[in-house]
This record gives C-alpha cells, structure tokens and sequence, in this order.
C-alpha cells in the first residue's frame, strides 16, 4: 500500500496541470506580430493562419494603444480567441518604431514565461500594414510567418545580414559593450515580395536610420564571425590590363583585435575560394594566384575600413570592440561612456587574403 | 533499528540538498551585486567550503546534539522547507501554471513529503538516486547554450569595493545553505570519512554550481539580471531544440522533482531529529507538522515572502552553519565533552 501511494501521490501532482489547460480551438496561435508607432501611440499587427474549409488561411488584425499592453489587450478583446505568442516566429518593427527605445515595446514579448523569444527579428522599411496585407505577385496573401521565417533563414545562410533572435536582440540591447544590427525589409514594389534592404544600425537601444548595402553587411556578418554557410564577395580585379569581374567564397576567416591606448587594429587573416572567373590565364602559377590574393586582400581592406568609418559615423560598434575593450582595457572603458568612446578611436582593419583553392574552374 | 548508510549515500543527500532549489536563482542577486566579478567571489567562497566540511569532520564528536539544539535545528529546517516549496511553487506559478490553486499544489507536494517521512528510512535515504539521470540531462540541456557564450563577459575581475564585496558575498552563500546537515547526517556513517572524499564532494559540488554561475553570466549581458530573477529558465527557454517546443517547461519538471526530494531529506532530517530527542511515536507529530506546514507554505509562497527569505536564509545559514556549530564545538572542547551514544543529551 506504501509502496503504491509513494507512486501515486507524485503522479497526482501532474493533474495541477488541468487548470492551465489550453485547448487549441480557444487560442489564436499568433505566428507573426509587428510594432509599429511611438512612445505616445503604438500599432500592433498580429499575423495567424486560420482554419476556413479545412485549409489554413494567412489572417491579421490591428489594434492601437498608447502603450504595446494596451495594444494588445484592444486586440484580444476584439479576438474571438485569446491570442497566444508562444509560436512566435516572425517580429517585425516598424522603421519610425525603432528610433525609440525599443526594449519599452519588446518587454512584454521578452519576458513573459509563455512567449517564444527563439523568433526572428527584423526591421520592416514602409508601412507595416502591407506586411501583413500584401497580395504578392502570385496573388496569393504573403503575410505567412513562414514566408518571412523562409527568407530570413535564406539571408542568414548568404550571410546577407546578422540575424538575431528576441532573446539575443534583447542581450544586446542591453551590452553596453555592443550595438544591435538587424536585418531591414522592404516590399518590392514590382512583386509585392519581401526583400532585404540591407542592414540596420543601431546605437544604444534607438535605430539610427543608417541601412548598410546587402555587400557591407556581408562584411559586417564577417566581421562579427556570425556568417552563415556560405559569404561570397564580388570584386573586379585587373587582370592583364583589364578589369575582370570575381567572386570569391570565405573559408574561414581568423582575427585579431590589438588595443593600444585609442588605436584598435583589426588583423585579418581570410582564406578565399575563387567561384568565378572568366579569364583562365589567372591560374597560370602560383605567383599570379598571390597577386590575386593580394589585389582582393586590398579591396577587401579598403570595404572593411569604409564600413568600421560608416559604423564610427553612426556611433555604432555593431563589431562589439566595446566588449573586448571592458574586458581588457578597463581604463578605456572607464574613460567615458563607450557610445562617447568608440566614435573617436582610431580603427583600422588590414586585411590578409589567400586564395587556398579555385573551385570549378580548375 | 540502528540506520547507517554509506559515504555515498551521504554525499549524494548532501549535493541534493545543497543545489535543490537554490541553482536557478542564486545567479541573478549575485551577478546584480558583483556584476563580472561574480565568478571569482564564488570561486573564493567555494575553495573554503572542504575545509568548513573537514572542521565538521575533525570535531564531529565534539557536536553534541542536546535537546535544545535538536529544537533548533528542527524550527530552521521546517523554516527551509517551507520556504523552498514557497519558491518552489511561487516560480511553479508564475511560469507553468498560472490558474492552479497554490494551496492544491503545496498540499499535494507535502503529502508527497510525509508519505516519504511515514514510509522506511531508506527511501529518503535513496531518494536521490532517481535524480542522478535527471541531473545529467540538465546539465545537456544548459550546455546547448555553450555556442553563444561571450567570454568577455566574465572580466574584468577584481574591480569590486569592500562594501561591494561584503554585499556579494550574502548571496554567494545560498548554495551552501544545507551544509549543516552533515553534523547529522554523519551520525549515521560508522567509518571516518577522508579529507579525499570531501575535497572530491566538494570538487563536484564547486563545480556544478561554477557551471551553473557562468552560463548564464557569459550569455546575458550584465544589465539583463535586474530584469529576472532565474536566468537558468530564461537560458534554457532560449535554446531551440526539435525534441521539445519549450526546454523550459520540460526542465521545470526536472526541476519540481528536485525540489521534493530535497525537501524530503530535509524532513527525514526532522525526524531524525525526533528520534533523537527520544519521541518514539514521531508518525502523529509528523502528520500534525505536515498539515501546519501547509498552511505556513501557503505564505511563503509570494513575491515578497520569497525576495525576503532570499535576504534572510544567508543570515540564517551564517547562525546556523557556523555560529552555533562553533559555539557548541569549542565549549565542548573546553569542557572536554565528548558525543556518548546516539540520543540526544539533555
């Protein structure tokens, strides 16, 4: 009899879960949510597939309140079902709505126990609404999560952009030693499709408005060694006294970061695959292979450099040297803030490239 | 008849008691106080905790157990438990199951408790055991997050004030709440025990609770602990895994069996303590107990009750596991009295 109660009494602890069922057909499984507005007036999109003749169909609704709670709350009550975020896979915030601090519209998603924060986030160019309206070309509704989940994985295995979940939005946010860079879409006009713009740079919790081009985010994914599987770069060499188109696959890519009072060094070392080149004569020997090494090392220098001066101008270390430097140099970090610091170092990246196969063409 | 239990029986109750519960909240009131250096307080407190178990060791007869500190000792375990199960179901509530009663959820956790203490002594005595899988796969579980550690995270180090130091070191002391329980438990091991076997107890413990301090310091950033209280949920609720949609609530089951049975070798302690004072007949007074402990949980079992035992166990700890072990340790060795038998003196 004992025996049996100390079995029983533990297996009675798992029917406490009763209370808190949650039976599918009275929740609205939110997939996509979107943040758009101000510190005075915020506009939430929540995006869900919907059952309408067995088939799931892509549905969306709005709602304003002065804060994202209050948003939210108008919303569930105009909700037939409770809207739950606990599949969460898509957040999109509005261009206008990241140039305020940002956590003060995320808190909730953060840091509720039930919410999913292993969502993609992204920055959405234009009005919200047609992220979650759009037709798209096919005439078929585009507002899936699945979509926009799609893409971003695509991106991310391009190494388009860096690409952050909420919770790893969120810790950065809060690093005073790093700034945030998330992805920016747009819709493309012609197609009605989700595009990547580029990439956002942020300073603090406050989106500065600079975008960087799809290539100096592919610099700057390699820069933070957050690439995906595969980072191609295009650059025309000269290649017997005429410029060539080139494009070359990253393999791996080693730095070293050396402080020095104010002047940072960023030491590159990459090893390249050639993907394409129409000029066979480059691989007449090893000397030319080096020459080519050389010649792309300096173009990649010349990229990285132009892209640490866009990020120094934008008062954002969205490289994280901050990090390195509270780690290491705490006289430096304690000098001033580092949003103060960091735009007046001397940064300078020199870039070693070698060209350690050539793919195809071979 | 006469219990004795073996040198790992006795280690495996003091490592469960010892990290139930307090392992996925000791992290954030530490890393808010001592922020990078966090680590390496603990570190230092750890280091010390072989020898507070040798002293134990060295003057173990000299520990007396009379009626009185048989009372103590039963009134701060009874405090421990209740407020273990207050967290313990607190946290439940928040996170898992927001609309179950919690005076439900404290009854049934405490009927598991007493049907533990009303059955053999063994079966708390191995207890453990089933947690030993259980704890392993935790710990898989917190390692998935090793890929997006920052390792700068955990420096620089050595930049705390005294004052800093002083604050820092209240909760660093949380995980070794429990220790006391050796002066009892040895009661029970016939043969010495080595310094070999506690610096090996001690390695293992200093090391999982390292383990438990450093994930979480090297994956949130420092700012992010003012806002949970336990960053191992936050952790393991970030990982994505194709197994389980939420780690979290699968770890939170791992997690309510620890507490249980932390919370029942705590009992079995009460009731060693019982029998100690020569209350034969402890079955009714342990039913009596049960049923005030429900209703005492009840109130420890909120925001604020929780936040202050948080602040008040360390203190507690502090009287319990080196003031009055010392006090009785050292007039005893002055009066030359030794521990005769195995009831407790008047």
């Amino acid at each position: 009899m004992k025996r049996l109660m100390f079995w029983v009494l533990p297996a009675v602890l798992l029917l406490s879960g009763c209370w808190d069922e949650l039976v599918f057909r009275d929740i609205q499984v939110v997939t996509m949510a979107g943040i758009d507005g101000n510190k005075d007036e915020v506009t939430v999109y929540y995006g869900f597939p919907e059952l309408l003749d067995s088939q799931p169909v892509p549905q969306s609704l709005e709602s304003k309140g002065r804060t994202y709670s209050e948003a939210r709350n108008t919303a569930n009550e105009r909700s037939d079902e409770v809207l739950d975020l606990s599949y969460l896979q898509v957040f999109l915030i509005s261009e206008e709505a990241a140039k305020h601090r940002i956590y003060d519209f995320m808190d909730s998603f953060f840091r509720v126990p039930r919410n999913r924060v292993t969502g993609h986030m992204a920055i959405a160019q234009g009005d919200m609404k047609q992220y979650f309206d759009n037709p798209g070309s096919s005439g078929a509704p585009k507002n899936e999560s699945e979509t926009f989940g799609k893409k971003i994985d695509t991106f991310h295995k391009y190494s388009l952009s860096t690409m952050y979940d909420l919770q790893q939005v969120c810790t950065i946010l809060f690093d005073d030693g790093m700034d945030l860079s998330l992805p920016v879409l747009k819709i493309e006009e012609q197609t009605g499709e989700p595009e990547l713009a580029g990439t956002g740079l942020f300073s603090g919790m406050e989106y500065t408005g600079e975008v960087l081009s799809l290539d100096e985010g592919r610099l700057l994914a390699m820069l933070k060694k957050e690439t995906g599987t595969i980072l191609r770069l295009n650059y025309d060499v000269e290649v017997e006294g005429e410029k060539t188109p080139i494009q070359i696959e990253i393999i791996s890519n080693k730095q070293k970061i050396k402080i020095k009072g104010e002047h940072v060094d960023i030491e590159m070392r990459i090893k390249a695959e050639v993907e394409e080149f129409a000029h066979g004569a480059v691989y007449k020997n090893q000397k030319q292979m080096d020459r080519l090494g050389k010649e792309l090392g300096k173009l990649v220098e010349e990229d990285v450099n132009k892209l640490i001066g866009k990020l120094q101008e934008a008062e954002s270390d969205a490289i994280g040297i901050g990090r390195r430097v509270r780690a290491f140099h705490h006289d430096l970090w304690e000098k001033a803030k580092w949003s103060e610091t960091y735009p007046s170092l001397e940064i300078d990246a020199s870039v070693e490239l070698k060209i350690e196969r050539t793919g195809i063409l071979e | 008849m006469k219990i004795r239990i073996t040198q790992t029986q006795l280690f495996l109750m003091l490592f469960i008691v010892q990290t139930g519960t307090v392992f996925i909240s000791f992290q954030a009131p530490l890393i808010r106080v001592a922020g990078s250096d966090a680590w390496l307080v603990f570190l230092c407190l750890g280091l010390l905790f072989p020898l507070h178990l040798w002293l134990f060791e060295r003057f173990i007869d000299r520990f007396i157990w009379s009626k009185p500190v048989c009372v103590l000792y039963g009134l701060y375990w009874y405090f421990i438990c209740s407020s273990l199960i207050g967290k313990t179901v607190y946290t439940l509530n928040v996170w898992a199951f927001p609309e179950t009663p919690m005076l439900l959820v404290i009854a049934l956790m405490t009927s598991v408790l007493l049907a533990v203490v009303l059955s053999k002594p063994t079966t708390a005595i191995n207890l453990g055991v089933i947690l030993i899988p259980l704890i392993l796969i935790f710990v898989l579980f917190v390692s998935l997050a090793v890929n997006d550690l920052i390792w700068t995270n955990l420096l620089p180090v050595a930049h705390l004030s005294l004052s800093e130091l002083q604050k820092a070191l209240q909760p660093a002391q949380l995980p070794f709440v429990g220790i006391e329980l050796y002066l009892l438990f040895r009661l029970l091991l016939p043969e010495k025990v080595s310094f070999r076997n506690l610096a090996i107890y001690s390695s293992i413990w200093l090391a999982f609770f390292m383990y438990m301090l450093i994930f979480p310091l090297a994956y949130f950033s420092l700012k992010e602990f003012d806002l949970f209280p336990d960053p191992i949920m936050y952790l393991l609720k970030s990982q994505e895994v194709t197994f389980v949609e939420r780690l979290d609530l699968f770890f939170i089951y791992i997690w309510l069996a620890w507490s249980i049975v932390t919370v029942c070798i705590y009992a079995f302690a009460v009731v060693r303590l019982l029998t100690l004072m020569g209350i034969a007949n402890y079955k009714k007074h342990a039913v009596w107990m049960a049923v005030i402990f429900i209703f005492i949980t009840n109130t420890m079992a909120t925001k604020s009750a929780v936040e202050m035992n948080a602040i008040l166990i360390p203190y507690l700890h502090t009287v319990f596991a080196m003031a009055i072990p010392a006090f009785i340790i050292i007039s005893n060795q002055m009066r030359r009295r030794k521990r005769t038998g195995e009831g407790a003196s008047g």
